[in-house]
């Protein structure tokens, strides 16, 4: 399995790491600097699907504020591809705006997170959502 | 020649010089009415009108003696009837049968006057509209400075408006997210090096993670007060009685103690219907927070009442219809609060407490070109008094037009 976490800066890149590690979670989480990078590998193992031997992403979890390609567009065009639209998405931002958490559900999100301020919320947020996606969620395999 | 002479087409006269007439032909006497012999021996001065009387003594007669003639002299002669008889008159000094007279020829001239009147009376209205074009020019003038005027306000207001979009971007996140990460590194070299870290270092940590928490809250509110304005929403017909109803529902969904609410029938009017909710909403905490343990007893009122529409032009008055919704806080006491203070951002009643809810009525208020204010009644309670138009105020002016 793969889970991605597609977030820009290092620093919250670094963080998050930290926190995943602290849940103490056995899937790795790689991370993708950019909406376009996230285009480019999700195309790449969707491709490498064919052959079965590399799986396509299964969680993903997504900042809005990017520069070039920021989150919406990102999941816009996810959504775009009947493919895709089985990669659950979940938001991982700090933005608390209303119109912020309209348009990620409006747009394909599946969940929405803020980030917390604190590591240890991190980690829990974490760990729960590795629960619930990963141990409990049936996932539509092809 | 006798015969030509009475029925020429004009008035002939001749009086002597001490103005007694003694010579009158048929058309004259037609003219006045008078017969010959009705006329014979009258003074001048009896067929003629008070103002040619005088025009007669200071003017007609120096000149007859003067230069012996007169021509196309303008007098108004007296019929029997006591008409008066526009006439223009020419005269001659000569002998008549050896008498040193004048003769005098008059021609009616009843129809010229009518044109000269109506000549006058078109004249007079090509002036006053040459006049009421140049007050119109004046006013076109003055709307067209107006006019760019309000372009220049109109672009100040769209360049600040673009500014304060951009600074909540940047408060959203540009300057949010640093603060952040200070709060979550500290929190996690907490963490990691408690068993390592002296008791100050800890002490340290900890205020720099309050100091975090602080500056996100003072963000939060920031982002709430720039978040009130009108981008996105719409006027529209809103009934206060639903947006009061729904205001206390997101109340009690959050507190404990149900506020109790008296209220008349609200009427409706036009406005942002979401941003009313939040006035309401905003008040209603407030009260919920004043009461702490008992039950927040609030009573509402409404009237109409006539406010003047303009709020910065001085000297301009319009008044129009306002509603007055009286809020007033039964539970509570006002403890030496500066009823303006109140409503200015981050407005704060203590070190630790950050309050952005009244300056977000006040915006709500003036996002609807009305007002609200704070005073306290002989109890103490808190009133809050807010004005709003019933109408929009450009839809009035562009019906009152079109009515007019």
């Amino acid at each position: 399995m793969i889970i991605v976490s597609v977030e820009d800066n290092e620093d919250d890149a670094w963080l998050l790491k930290r926190a995943w590690a602290k849940a103490e979670i056995n899937e790795p989480l790689r991370f993708l600097p950019s909406g376009k990078e996230a285009m480019k590998f999700i195309t790449e193992e969707v491709q490498n699907t064919t052959n079965s031997l590399s799986p396509e992403p299964v969680l993903l979890f997504l900042d809005i504020n990017m520069p070039g390609m920021n989150g919406f567009e990102f999941l816009q065009w996810l959504r775009a591809h009947p493919e895709l639209t089985r990669i659950p998405v979940v938001m991982l931002t700090t933005s608390e705006n209303p119109n912020d958490i309209k348009k990620a559900y409006a747009l394909g999100a599946n969940a929405y997170l803020i980030k917390s301020n604190t590591l240890s919320e991190l980690a829990a947020m974490f760990s729960a959502a590795h629960k619930f996606w990963i141990r409990y969620n049936k996932f539509d395999l092809k | 020649m006798e015969d030509l002479l009475d029925s020429a087409p004009c008035g002939v006269m001749a009086f002597d010089l001490s103005g007694r007439i003694f010579l009158n032909n048929a058309t004259f006497c037609s003219l006045l009415g008078y017969t010959d012999e009705e006329l014979k021996g009258c003074k001048v001065d009896f067929i003629l009108t008070m103002s040619s009387r005088i025009f007669h003594q200071t003017h007609f007669l120096p000149m007859i003696k003067l230069q012996s003639k007169v021509e196309e002299i303008y007098l108004t002669l007296r019929g029997k009837n006591g008409e008066s008889i526009p006439t223009l008159a020419s005269a001659t000094r000569k002998m008549i049968g050896g008498i040193d007279a004048v003769l005098c020829v008059f021609m009616s001239v009843r129809q010229r006057g009518k044109y000269e009147d109506e000549i006058l009376a078109a004249k007079r209205k090509a002036e006053d509209a040459l006049l009421n074009n140049e007050e119109l020019r004046a006013s076109k003038l003055e709307l067209e400075w107006r006019t760019q005027e309000l372009d220049r306000h109109l672009s100040s207001l769209e360049r600040r408006n673009l500014e304060l979009r951009q600074l909540h971007e940047i408060l959203s996140h540009d300057l949010k997210e640093p603060v952040r990460r200070i709060s979550a590194f500290s929190d996690m070299i907490s963490q990691d090096m408690t068993n390592v870290l002296s008791e100050e270092s800890k002490d340290a940590l900890s205020r720099i993670h309050k100091g975090c928490l602080r500056v996100n809250e003072l963000f939060k509110v920031l982002q709430e007060f720039l978040a009130a304005d009108c981008n996105g929403d719409v006027i529209e017909e809103v009934n206060l009685n639903s947006v009061l109803s729904i205001a206390v529902k997101r109340v009690a969904n959050h507190e404990t103690m149900m506020p109790v609410v008296k209220v008349d029938e609200l009427p409706r009017m036009e406005g942002y219907g979401s941003q009313l909710v939040t006035l309401f909403e905003i008040l209603l905490r407030r009260s919920i927070n004043q009461a702490r343990d008992n039950a927040a007893l609030v009573q509402i009122q409404s009237k109409i009442v006539q406010e003047n529409s303009y709020r910065q032009v001085a000297g301009k008055y319009r008044f129009v219809n306002f509603l007055q919704l009286t809020y007033r806080d039964e539970s509570s006491t006002l403890d030496g609060e500066d009823f303006d203070a109140v409503f200015e951002l981050l407005g704060r009643r203590n070190h630790d407490e950050v309050d952005v809810g009244l300056a977000i009525c006040r915006k709500i208020a003036q996002n609807h070109h009305g007002s609200i204010k704070l005073e306290a009644n002989s109890k103490g309670n808190a009133i809050f008094t807010v004005l709003l138009p019933l109408r929009d105020i450009c839809k009035i002016s562009v019906q009152e037009q079109t009515l007019s």
